[in-house]
């Protein structure tokens, strides 16, 4: 039952909050989770976050530096934001909910169907996270493995390098369903020899992840086959029953995503949903 | 706790609990045009009002995080009785049937109107993303959209005709609207 509801007004303040109230508190950013009643129980106190002025998007060196506090639809209509994460962004498919959630948020939420942090994984973003220390820098694929204390105050995402190739693909039941699994890539290609791929991966596991053995097997060699990436991703991945599908679908669809993402990427075809 | 929010032009101020749902706030001040259909779990969208003039679902906001802000339902559109361009396009092109969601479809083609004129299929699709429409056609979507942009433009823009038929018949095969498309509207 939420009995307070707090608005700080700088990050020193929120943090003083949360260490004073500990587990009976939690940020509140948009809210498209934590107001959902899928989500659990609510806390006592949310702590909101919208009066920190997370939420400008700046470049900086050559870096996309987007506010946390930013929505989701912010992000999708700047064009400062590189179009691999706006085209993982637009997955999301309804535009209500785009309209306010906030990208910090939805990293927070670690959701393990995420679109948009496969993307953010596959870019090497980082996060900056505020703590009652000081601040830190940390990879969002370390941050939803660990899932550090802290608030994200921030996303930086460098532009692409020149010849990088990205690009997303999800498999959904429905046009508004969530992903059942949600795949981003990034590569460069060689002389059509696959270099420095990253491969991320969501939907079978507790969070996104790095397929890092897919990853190697992919480098220095020419891009295999549709099917030969699906066999490679299935031995990788060791999917969960979920009432979205059993493993073996979740397995075979992980596959699937993959294997086109790699492919749309290495004929240069920006991310599609 | 109490909150100040403009609603549909007017200053109000809310005694509210702060776990307590915009959607829940505003059907118990009697704005009945803000629907529930999914239970708060923000996947239908019938609960849709404009928010500083953005679509967002009302069940998944609390009601301090308006605090300040200007929202907007589907009563804005008629204040008068009147009926908006808007309005009168989705009677006329036959996209309001069971009427639960038409409030949210009136708000989100409003805010799409608002960023293009004219717009395209695709920003159609986009502007009507986060709503689950259960009973209407699909296609009749895009229709009452172009209608309404070219009855903004032009307000005496009439549907395009259709041969009618039956001519003992007061009714059948008659271009008539909807007997309560005009309520339904409306909210």
């Amino acid at each position: 039952m939420i009995e307070h509801f707090h608005r700080p007004r700088t990050v020193r303040e929120a943090l003083a909050l949360k260490r004073r109230l500990q587990g009976r508190a939690t940020f509140l950013a948009g809210g498209t989770r934590l107001n959902s009643s899928e989500s659990g129980p609510p806390p006592e106190h949310f702590i909101s976050l919208e009066g920190l002025g997370l939420d400008r998007i700046e470049t900086k060196r050559g870096q996309v530096v987007i506010g946390a506090l930013c929505t989701l639809q912010a992000v999708l209509e700047d064009r400062r934001v590189p179009a691999a994460l706006k085209a993982a962004v637009a997955q999301v498919a309804s535009r209500n909910v785009r309209n306010a959630a906030t990208i910090g948020g939805h990293i927070a939420s670690n959701l393990p169907w995420s679109d948009v942090i496969p993307m953010l994984v596959a870019l090497e973003a980082k996060l900056g996270l505020a703590r009652p220390g000081g601040a830190a820098t940390i990879a969002v694929a370390d941050y939803v493995a660990r899932r550090p204390p802290g608030l994200i105050t921030r996303i930086v995402v460098a532009r692409p390098a020149a010849g990088r190739l990205t690009a997303c693909r999800n498999a959904r039941a429905s046009a508004n369903a969530r992903s059942i699994v949600s795949a981003a890539v990034s590569l460069a290609l060689s002389r059509q020899v696959v270099r420095q791929p990253v491969v991320a991966l969501g939907g079978v596991a507790e969070h996104v992840q790095r397929l890092t053995a897919v990853e190697a097997a992919l480098e220095g060699k020419p891009l295999p086959s549709s099917d030969e990436i699906q066999a490679l991703v299935g031995r990788s991945v060791r999917a969960r029953e979920a009432l979205s599908g059993s493993a073996a679908f979740r397995t075979y669809q992980a596959g699937a995503v993959v294997a086109l993402a790699l492919r749309d990427a290495a004929r240069g075809r920006e991310a599609r949903a | 706790m109490k909150i100040a929010v403009r609603v549909n032009g007017v200053p109000r101020e809310f005694e509210v609990r702060p776990g307590e749902r915009v959607r829940d706030l505003l059907r118990r001040e009697q704005i009945l045009s803000v629907r529930n259909g999914c239970d708060g779990q923000g996947s239908c969208g019938a609960c849709s009002i404009l928010l500083d003039g953005r679509t967002v679902n009302s069940c998944l906001l609390l009601a301090p995080q308006i605090d300040g802000k200007k929202i907007h339902t589907v009563e804005h559109l008629a204040p008068n009785r009147e009926l908006s361009a808007i309005q009168t396009a989705f009677i006329d092109a036959g996209v309001v049937q069971c009427g639960y969601c038409t409030p949210a479809l009136l708000l989100a083609t409003e805010a799409l109107l608002a960023r293009h004129a004219q717009p395209t299929r695709d920003q159609v699709r986009d502007a009507f993303s986060g709503i689950f429409c259960r009973c209407t056609g699909y296609e009749q979507m895009f229709a009452a959209v172009e209608l309404a942009a070219r009855r903004l433009a032009d307000p005496e823009h009439a549907p395009p005709a259709v041969p009618e038929f039956r001519d003992d018949l007061r009714l059948v095969g008659k271009m008539n609207r909807k007997v309560d498309g005009p309520r339904l509207v409306r909210g």
